[in-house]
């Protein structure tokens, strides 16, 4: 498995360079990697016309190919004119006047058919022992899953419905970095803008090419986005929401994020070398990994269908379960004892089904930072001893991809499973005691004894900032013959028996923030900006309305001591927040001392705040609340996907209590070109809202239920809803079809993710007059839409109005 | 400018630099620098005496290592001086002096 060259590419370039190559170097063992699957077809691409004669001359006589371009390829017999007959016909081109030489020019060049020569060239480059690995992307795509099944996710037949869940820190971030440089080209005073729709439009963008109908959530979760977006499709396709999840991982180098992390000294100028004693911080990397879940093929793995190849259906992998857990301690990086790494890996295999002794091999997070290792390793070795599975991190080969890097490296992670073998943790070298355990070493001997998937679970670890901690497991076949793992649980439905009730809700404006924020807050928390002053203050604004409405409730209110650890007897409260543009307070800043100053700077820990979750971080740390964490973008129906997720969380068990809320900041200078950016004209659009809404969601307690909580595409976005219901459009659904029955119509439109949380919240308060319908004044829909079309709906039963 | 070389950790602070006017402009403004890049609404650069230990002091400020590195990331940004090596910076951070010493000491060497 070792080569001395890797060539990253079999096109034209990648196999003219390996078969020179290996013609002047026959020692020099070569693998090139490409995409497509030899053969490739033919008459689909022509080579370029720059490549005449010279490129003739490259092939035919440096390459050696003169054979198969005499025999193969067209000769060119340059420039030539065709005359039009007479009788204006021109489908004979034989019979018509002709001007141009009449013999072929004595340096020749080819008209070259770029696919039959692409798969000459295969051909040539095999025999001559260079390894080539096609159909590279086709083979990862079809990798895990309850299962992984490589054909392509398209809305299938009836009853599929397929969901798209995203996992970006920085989504399209990038165009905003190429944009600020070409305009600064013709104006240097240019500002930044880096309010472009949010991370929610790769989900949107995702789900538009697939013509999916399911939900599509982004999860901006930092290093852990597309892990917490695998974690997250398992719950969808338990509680039945999808039959099908599309889970991609996203991230792309951009400036911000490259000095973002140089500032924090957290980058290694060596190769990275995860928990080696030398380490000193990752490399960073960018890519997509995608991974296709079915949970029809389970069910008919389940059912009966033999497992193994035989089966065309039949899965590769199948995905058990997952965790996520919040590190309150720091807004970088867990706790170096190890405990919530622990904690985070029991949970992923008792949801999972499975014990410790299950897991035949750990894909490690193994960033190659000091605190990261340490606490990896501590709590690889809390949970499993010393004789712990086999763990390696994949970036000391890759480097870290970032929110990307839960998809890619279990991608990554399972073809090695599937080709036999552990992969080695490339770069490391000399274990640290302080650690006290090793990853596997990177040698050929990993390769043997061949790694057999019918055997035992798979881990897979992600840690990111704003604390977040998540793992999942997967399985090379169902566990138990089905019988053990969640692989084969039933559709859970989204409402079950015992209703879900709001408990509490907030709502607060930005205008006071500053002052609310230190009257309940104090001075404990330093260098945090008004978006997550809004988030923390509209959060403890809802507790204590639930308190209030609920004194039996076991919440703790009052101001703490954020470094006091949460209280065990804490319920298990999840936070779960929306957003549609992030913390641009935060990027705005950050993007002009990078772009626009001659010397790039940024403050690190300016750089760690602006994080998605870091406001979600900030919240669970003021109010102790040790669950889990969840941050999603979903454009204009952010809210209402938060609110999918806790709502899927609490039916699943995963948590007690669900904090839900909705927090946006804007810069009321750049309004007129956000509205443009969304297409919307200012007159018709009205403000966009900045603040923060809050909801308590729970089982026990009084006040009005959630009757549903659908993000997904349908045809009519009244469908379903109760004909004496009053109907609240959203932001996105003036001029909507069903606009007649809308029995409120807002002052204005509020083109925010957090404007459908603060008018739900003024609606349940009774604080916004709302003209009810006067059929059934209890219950309540809340309708909205993002600009390409993803719907939301959110429905309530409200005992009595207004109180 | 020339890369900065890598100190070991072992030199001991500079005191022949202790004295001028020019240190003493540079600890006043490190004052400024530390109250403001770690957002210390409680405490004014006045307070910060020239001996105190900064990090993880446990003291009237409770600087942790981020806050290290981003007053390193300040100093970088105003002085062009970077304190990048681990080992450096933990005799570099003792004090407001030391910080002014190190800065002072770099620009020496590499005017």
């Amino acid at each position: 498995m070792n080569y001395d060259v890797v060539v990253l590419g079999g096109g034209l370039a990648g196999l003219t360079l390996a078969l020179q190559l290996k013609r002047a170097r026959p020692a020099t063992t070569v693998l090139v990697v490409e995409k497509k699957a030899h053969p490739v077809p033919e008459a689909a691409h022509k080579v370029g016309e720059s490549s005449v004669e010279i490129g003739a001359h490259y092939f035919t006589q440096v390459l050696g190919l003169n054979d198969h371009f005499r025999s193969h390829q067209l000769p060119k017999l340059g420039l030539r004119y065709f005359f039009d007959p007479v009788n204006g016909d021109r489908s004979d081109l034989p019979a018509r006047t002709e001007l141009g030489g009449n013999s072929f020019f004595p340096t020749p060049s080819f008209q070259i058919d770029r696919g039959r020569l692409e798969n000459h060239l295969g051909v040539e480059v095999r025999a001559l022992g260079v390894d080539l690995f096609d159909g590279a992307v086709d083979e990862a795509i079809g990798m895990a899953g309850p299962c992984l099944d490589g054909r392509p996710a398209l809305p299938g037949a009836t009853g599929d419905r397929t969901g798209v869940f995203v996992g970006t820190t920085g989504g399209f971030f990038v165009d905003a970095d190429i944009e600020l440089h070409e305009r600064r080209k013709t104006d240097p005073a240019a500002a930044p803008w880096f309010g472009q729709p949010g991370v929610g439009q790769v989900a949107e963008r995702v789900r538009a090419h697939l013509g999916a109908t399911g939900p599509a959530v982004t999860f901006s979760m930092a290093c852990t986005s597309s892990a917490a977006a695998v974690a997250s499709a398992a719950v969808h396709l338990r509680a039945g929401t999808c039959t099908r999840a599309v889970v991609v991982g996203f991230d792309l180098l951009a400036n911000m994020t490259v000095y973002g992390f140089r500032s924090l000294l957290l980058v290694d100028p060596n190769p990275c070398r995860p928990f080696d004693a030398a380490r000193a911080g990752p490399q960073l990397g960018e890519g997509c990994g995608v991974l296709v879940v079915d949970a029809s093929a389970s069910r008919r793995a389940d059912a009966g269908a033999p497992d193994g190849g035989a089966d065309a259906g039949a899965p590769s992998f199948w995905l058990l379960g997952s965790a996520n857990r919040i590190d309150t301690s720091n807004l970088t990086g867990s706790a170096v004892d190890g405990s919530t790494v622990e904690a985070v890996i029991r949970g992923a295999l008792t949801d999972s089904g499975v014990g410790p002794l299950d897991v035949r091999t750990i894909k490690a997070h193994g960033t190659g930072t000091v605190d990261n290792d340490l606490a990896e390793g501590r709590g690889i070795l809390r949970a499993f001893g010393s004789r712990h599975p086999p763990f390696a991190s994949l970036k000391g080969a890759m480097g870290h991809t970032l929110g990307a890097a839960g998809a890619i490296e279990a991608v990554l992670w399972l073809a090695c499973l599937r080709a036999g073998f552990v992969p080695g943790s490339v770069g490391f070298g000399e274990a640290d005691p302080e650690i006290a355990v090793q990853p596997n070493r990177c040698t050929r001997a990993t390769v043997d004894p061949p790694v057999d998937l019918a055997l035992g679970v798979h881990l897979f670890n992600s840690f990111g900032f704003g604390g977040s901690c998540v793992s999942f497991a997967v399985a090379g076949r169902p566990t138990g013959d089905g019988s053990a793992g969640r692989a084969t649980i039933p559709s859970v439905p989204v409402l079950g028996p015992s209703p879900i009730r709001v408990l509490g809700w907030a709502r607060v404006g930005s205008e006071d923030v500053e002052a609310r924020h230190l009257a309940t807050f104090g001075r404990g928390f330093r260098r945090i900006g008004s978006y997550v002053k809004l988030a923390q203050v509209g959060a403890q604004a809802c507790l204590r309305s639930a308190k209030e409405r609920q004194p039996a409730l076991p919440l703790q209110i009052g101001p703490r001591d954020p470094d006091a650890a949460p209280a065990p007897e804490a319920p298990n409260i999840g936070v779960y927040m929306g957003t549609g543009l992030g913390n641009t307070e935060a990027a705005v800043p950050l993007g002009e001392g990078i772009i626009h100053a001659g010397r790039p700077w940024c403050s690190p820990m300016a750089f760690a705040g602006s994080v998605g979750n870091a406001a979600a971080f900030y919240v669970a740390r003021s109010l102790g609340l040790a669950g889990s964490n969840v941050t999603v973008s979903q454009e204009q129906v952010s809210f209402e996907a938060a609110l999918l997720e806790a709502t899927l969380a609490l039916r699943a068990g995963l948590v007690d209590l669900a904090l839900v809320g909705s927090v946006d900041v804007l810069d009321p200078t750049r309004i007129e070109e956000y509205l443009a950016r969304l297409g919307v004209a200012a007159a018709e659009g009205g403000t966009p809202a900045a603040g923060s809404g809050w909801v308590l969601l729970g089982f026990e307690g009084s006040g009005p239920t959630l009757d549903e909580v659908s993000v997904g595409v349908v045809g009519d976005l009244l469908d379903g809803v109760p004909d004496g219901a009053t109907v609240l459009p959203g932001a996105g659904v003036k001029d909507d079809a069903g606009s007649a029955r809308l029995g409120y119509a807002p002052a204005e439109t509020r083109l925010c993710a957090s404007a459908a949380a603060l008018r739900i919240v003024e609606v349940l308060d009774g604080t916004e007059p709302v003209a009810r319908s006067p059929s059934d004044a209890s219950l309540l829909a809340h309708v909205n839409r993002t600009a390409r079309g993803l719907t939301a709906r959110v429905r309530f039963s409200v005992p009595s109005c207004g109180q | 400018m020339p890369p900065t070389p890598p100190l070991t950790g072992d030199e001991p602070v500079r005191t022949d630099l202790a004295d001028t006017a020019e240190i003493a402009a540079l600890k006043t403004r490190l004052k400024q620098l530390i109250v403001e890049v770690c957002d210390l609404a409680d405490i004014s650069p006045e307070d910060i005496t020239d001996d105190e230990r900064l990090i993880r002091g446990g003291g009237k400020f409770d600087l942790g290592s981020l806050d290290a590195i981003e007053i390193s990331a300040a100093i970088d940004k105003e002085f062009g001086v970077r304190i990048e090596d681990l080992s450096a910076a933990k005799v570099a951070f003792r004090s407001v002096s030391s910080l002014a010493a190190h800065i002072a000491s770099v620009r020496v060497q590499s005017p």
